[in-house]
């Protein structure tokens, strides 16, 4: 009877589950709610830091917090609003009038460091909470704007790098982001037999460039001495290694503050050094000088009669000071900075020879130099060139280059020849491997023969200059000064120029060419008399730093 | 038979209560261990971050600078001034 008993009631037990079961799969069915334990999730990767090439950090990253409320968890609306005003100070008004407790989630700040989530967590009242972030971290400051650009936000919110390297490195930064799908508990705690798929985040590639911090705040603090006491209107200058092109250190002034990117003007993003077209004036000279060497229409030796003005056409092209030597030799002409002269030296080269020159120099062209924003300075087409443009490109006038790429051609005449692809990044590191990017060689355009023979001129520029400066004793210095009048609605304004410097040290075999433009200077007009100084005050402060002895 | 039966039966249907309640409890333990860990990585990922921080402001050019003139390095060491000492004379 006992085991009768028994079985009727697991047999009704059965038919209340299969009669449970019939109901929930068949008449009703239930559908689960799949988020309801089954939480995605992206993993966001970490963004590349970028280091100097001593491996001093340029950028890196920080904690950073998002503040948000949720509205309608609020309990005490008005002290809430006292306490975070106080702590993130905003107008305790304002932020009463931004909480909308109907909504269920309102962002209030981002941006938040530790300390300020520590002291807002202390507040402890109910619908606070914080969404973790990073944002990026630039120990020297602002040394480095332009080169570094800034990360922003793209369109779906997500973080993109703008102008530079940030920028032009964004994919290698920003890395892969990863996907965690895991099943959770109802405080959170992953279901260890449910779901839990990971696929890790792939961090950002860190940048190790070839900048050295301490030369870029060299050059950094003496532009901007340089701005000041000369009065200009803005200022480049860039320090590079001629036998490789690595960037050495790179700098324009005004810049932004890459923390508050926000607060500037477009404007201040343009990096000039690689976006800004110049006319170059006298600092060209050397370039036509060494094609005409190396075509051996010419030798340093070769005299000419600077008798006076010569007339191209309808114009009239004059020295400088408007005197006049007679018979000087090639040397003679880049230590004068004579116009004249160089005008003879082009007419010696050729039209055809000239722009096939200046093609070979790379001008018209992108450099590839590896920042984002690098602007393409016009070359006319050949058909496009008057007499009268042979005569005036002959001495830099009438031709835009950027400065990155005047520092670029003039570096082939000094490193035997070599026309190089500027470059900023030496290495790029993942967490596997590492990528070294080699210096590279586009083409030869003089031979060493003619590099030789334009760098003893331009050694002897320096040394038998009309002006005179403050130069570091003992050491072989070579160079050219330029000054550059501005063309405003097709004239060219006598009062405003470009002055600019460019030099090597130690001449025999160069360990660095710095270059310096000052946009509109007004102390003086002269390249000779301001982005000269420059230089030397900088050579000086590198010669120590790089621990050039004088018998060098 | 039937007495090895009425033995072996409970005790299969015990140890399997017993396995069942034991992997529940490991499954709980386990889970508690991953978030444990998550929590710790994030920790010491933040932590790292932080002390990455320390470390580069210690390092920095500005901080250098900031501490110079308490270890000695004035103007007067700048190249300029140790070539013309008679302008390093009048600072």
């Amino acid at each position: 009877m006992k085991i009768k008993l028994l079985f009727v009631l697991f047999l009704c037990f059965y038919l209340v589950i299969i009669g449970r079961l019939f109901f929930i799969q068949i008449l009703f069915p239930f559908k689960p709610d799949k988020d309801l334990y089954l939480k995605t999730a992206k993993l966001t990767p970490e963004r590349g830091k970028i280091y100097d090439v001593n491996k001093n950090p340029l950028v890196l990253n920080q904690n950073s917090y998002l503040l948000y409320l949720e509205p309608k968890k609020i309990t005490d609306k008005l002290k809430l609003t006292h306490l975070l005003s106080e702590s993130l100070g905003i107008k305790e008004a304002s932020l009463e009038a931004k909480i909308d407790q109907t909504k269920d989630y309102q962002v209030i700040s981002s941006g938040l460091t530790d300390d300020k989530k520590n002291e807002i967590e202390k507040i402890k009242l109910p619908g606070i909470g914080f969404e973790y972030q990073m944002r990026r971290l630039y120990p020297e400051a602002s040394l480095s704007a332009h080169l570094i650009g800034f990360v922003g936000k793209d369109n779906n919110n997500e973080d993109v790098g703008y102008f530079g390297l940030e920028g032009y490195y964004d994919k290698d930064l920003k890395g892969m982001p990863g996907f965690l799908e895991s099943e959770r508990d109802i405080i959170g705690r992953p279901i260890y037999i449910g779901i839990q798929n990971r696929v890790k985040a792939e961090n950002g590639r860190d940048l190790i460039l070839t900048i050295d911090k301490t030369v870029q705040e060299i050059v950094k603090r003496k532009l901007l001495t340089g701005i000041e006491k000369y009065r200009a209107k803005q200022g480049c200058i860039i320090v590079a290694n001629p036998y490789t092109m690595a960037i050495i250190a790179m700098n324009c002034l005004p810049d932004y503050d890459e923390e508050k990117y926000y607060q500037f003007s477009e404007n201040y993003f343009k990096n000039s050094a690689i976006s800004s077209a110049y006319e170059p004036g006298s600092i060209f000279k050397p370039l036509i000088m060494a094609a005409a060497i190396n075509e051996k229409k010419i030798e340093p030796d070769t005299l000419m009669n600077e008798e006076g003005p010569v007339t191209i056409g309808d114009y009239t092209i004059k020295t400088w000071n408007d005197k006049y030597e007679g018979k000087i030799s090639m040397t003679r002409i880049l230590e004068k900075s004579s116009n004249v002269g160089m005008v003879w030296v082009g007419e010696k080269l050729g039209n055809s020879k000239i722009y096939s020159y200046l093609k070979k120099y790379g001008f018209g062209k992108l450099t590839g130099i590896d920042l984002q924003g690098e602007a393409e300075a016009y070359l006319k087409p050949k058909n496009a060139w008057y007499p009268i443009d042979y005569s005036t490109v002959a001495f830099g006038q009438g031709i835009a280059t950027t400065p990155i790429q005047m520092i670029t051609a003039f570096s082939s005449l000094i490193n035997g020849g070599n026309l190089l692809k500027p470059y900023i990044v030496s290495k790029i590191v993942s967490e596997t491997k590492e990528n070294i990017i080699k210096p590279k060689i586009e083409k030869q355009i003089i031979t060493k023969e003619t590099s030789d023979l334009i760098k003893k001129m331009l050694v002897s520029t320096i040394d038998n200059a009309e002006a005179i400066w403050d130069k570091p004793k003992g050491i072989k210095i070579g160079g050219k000064t330029g000054t550059a009048q501005i063309a405003i609605a097709g004239h060219y304004d006598p009062s405003m120029t470009n002055a600019s410097f460019i030099g090597f040290l130690p001449a025999d075999k160069p360990k660095f060419i710095i270059l310096v433009i000052l946009e509109e200077p007004k102390s003086s007009p002269w390249g000779s008399e301001t982005a000269a100084p420059l230089f030397f005050e900088i050579a000086k402060e590198l010669i120590v730093y790089y621990n050039i002895s004088p018998s060098q | 038979m039937r007495k090895i039966i009425n033995i072996t039966f409970p005790l299969m249907i015990g140890l399997l209560i017993f396995l069942n309640i034991f992997l529940f409890c490991s499954s709980l333990k386990l889970s508690d261990e991953i978030n444990n860990y998550e929590n710790k990585i994030n920790a010491l990922h933040r932590e790292n971050l932080i002390l990455d921080k320390k470390a580069s402001v210690l390092s920095s050019l500005k901080f250098a600078e900031s501490m110079a003139p308490f270890l000695g390095f004035t103007k007067k060491n700048i190249p300029a001034y140790l070539e013309k000492l008679n302008v390093a004379l009048k600072y």
